[in-house]
């Protein structure tokens, strides 16, 4: 009878082992359904579920999600090794896995967090797999912040939006106060209301996510000197914000156009624009500054 | 035996969708809030009309010959605007939230008795999922037979 030949035993015995890199796929995989499930159930309340709908929601979420969930999976999968999983590493997906189990959107958060703070926190593990965990927890507080919990927070921003948006208003000629979360433009005879998931704080987390997402696409890795830009895209963020509440506020007219009409396309655009800019800027900072370096004994 | 962990692994993942759908049918359950207003106000005794506007019912009792005002409002910053529509020397404000009445409930408050209804419910030890509702009432201060009503019941 012929023996298996060593090649054989070797893969039948690769084939029955989990490999610490498998037991991260699975690790993200179960994360990853618990997170766009809560998604999904989330934003699909009237009960028909089809594949459409499944990917409207996926996409209405917003495309940053999408692509920050595509650059986890990529990198990941591109560190698999030949390293066995320990218990311990299985022991943290059963946890995360048991986390996930809960469906809230926050539990999934913090089924991200336990995943990032254990599977992706072993100093062993190339730098590129081990920043894939501040997307995990960009993903998480974006999860956190757009949650009731954060609404208080949002509802005070509110606030401070109202009156900014009535100054601009004023600098602008026109007739406007506020009062808790109202602009009133009296001159119009217009007044709005700045809801939570209106205020200048609510995108802020996405514009976070953005942030990191970009960086870490273009092979950069997070350093600390990001950090002005990512200050600088929020400024541009509560910017664009405030300047999209003075025209909602402006007249009957300018909010149908701004909050119903191409004006939601001109404002997805300008946001889009800014959050893709800045990590642009930041991660072509070295770039330039090595241009600088050749050209000043050139000069 | 790693045929059996990736065979849990594969369970994890169906169980964590099987929650999802069970979550999904309980959520669905909740009902019009308006509509549930208008129908534990008619226990207590109050009988309702829409204003114009829509977004004040306007109840009348039998102990009071005053209308009362019930409005149905988000927790999301709409409650000062709304008080301050409602608001007046003769009436006396009183909001109704997850079980809770008083004149003036303190954001801090609901959130804490959002967050834990809504823990319960998550681990289903609450059949109704918490509403993001408050109850604002203008009671007529004239009545004094309206502030002995349990307005509790009220709540969303």
């Amino acid at each position: 009878m012929p023996q298996p030949s060593v090649a054989a035993k070797s893969a039948f015995r690769d084939r029955n082992r989990l490999g610490a890199g498998e037991a991260r796929i699975w690790a993200l995989v179960i994360v990853a359904v618990a997170y766009w499930a809560n998604i999904v159930r989330g934003a699909n309340t009237d009960g028909g579920l089809t594949l459409a709908s499944v990917i409207n929601c996926i996409v209405d979420n917003g495309a940053f999600d999408v692509f920050a969930w595509i650059l986890i999976f990529a990198r990941a999968s591109t560190a698999l090794g030949d390293e066995k999983a320990s218990l311990r590493q299985i022991a943290s997906i059963v946890v995360a896995g048991a986390v996930a189990l809960v469906p809230a959107r926050l539990a999934s958060a913090l089924a991200l967090v336990v995943l990032g703070s254990t599977l992706l926190a072993d100093p062993r593990l190339p730098v590129a797999l081990r920043q894939v965990r501040l997307l995990l927890f960009a993903l998480a507080l974006e999860t956190l912040w757009m949650s009731p919990l954060v609404a208080p927070l949002h509802v005070l921003v509110g606030g401070l939006d109202a009156r900014a948006a009535a100054a601009l208003l004023r600098a602008a000629g026109q007739t406007a106060t506020y009062h808790a979360n109202i602009v009133d433009n009296a001159g119009a005879d217009f007044r709005i209301a700045v809801w939570p998931y209106c205020t200048s704080s609510f995108p802020l987390a996405d514009v976070s996510l953005a942030f990191l997402a970009m960086v870490l696409y273009r092979g950069g890795t997070w350093r600390r000197s990001h950090l002005r830009w990512l200050a600088l895209s929020f400024a541009a963020s509560v910017l664009l914000t405030e300047v999209r509440l003075a025209f909602l506020a402006a007249s009957a007219e300018s909010y149908h156009w701004w909050h119903f009409g191409p004006g939601v396309t001109v404002y997805a655009l300008a946001a889009l624009g800014a959050a893709v800019a800045f990590p642009i800027l930041a991660t072509s900072e070295p770039v330039r500054a090595e241009r600088r370096t050749i050209a000043r004994p050139a000069a | 035996m790693t045929a059996l962990i990736r065979c849990c692994f594969v369970a994890l993942i169906v169980l964590v969708l099987a929650s999802q759908t069970i979550r999904a049918d309980r959520d669905r359950e909740a009902s019009n809030p308006t509509a549930a207003v208008v129908e534990r106000l008619g226990k207590l005794g109050v009988q309702t009309t829409r204003t114009p506007s829509g977004d004040i019912l306007v109840g009348r009792s039998p102990r009071c010959e005053h209308p009362i005002a019930v409005t149905l409002l988000t927790t999301s910053g709409a409650e000062d605007e709304a008080k301050r529509k409602v608001s007046g020397a003769d009436v006396v404000v009183k909001s109704v939230y997850l079980g809770s009445v008083g004149e003036s409930p303190s954001r801090t408050m609901m959130m804490g008795r959002w967050v834990w209804a809504t823990f319960l419910f998550d681990i289903g030890l609450r059949a109704d999922k918490p509403s993001n509702h408050l109850v604002m009432l203008a009671l007529p201060r004239s009545c004094a037979g309206l502030t002995a009503i349990d307005w509790s019941v009220l709540s969303p």
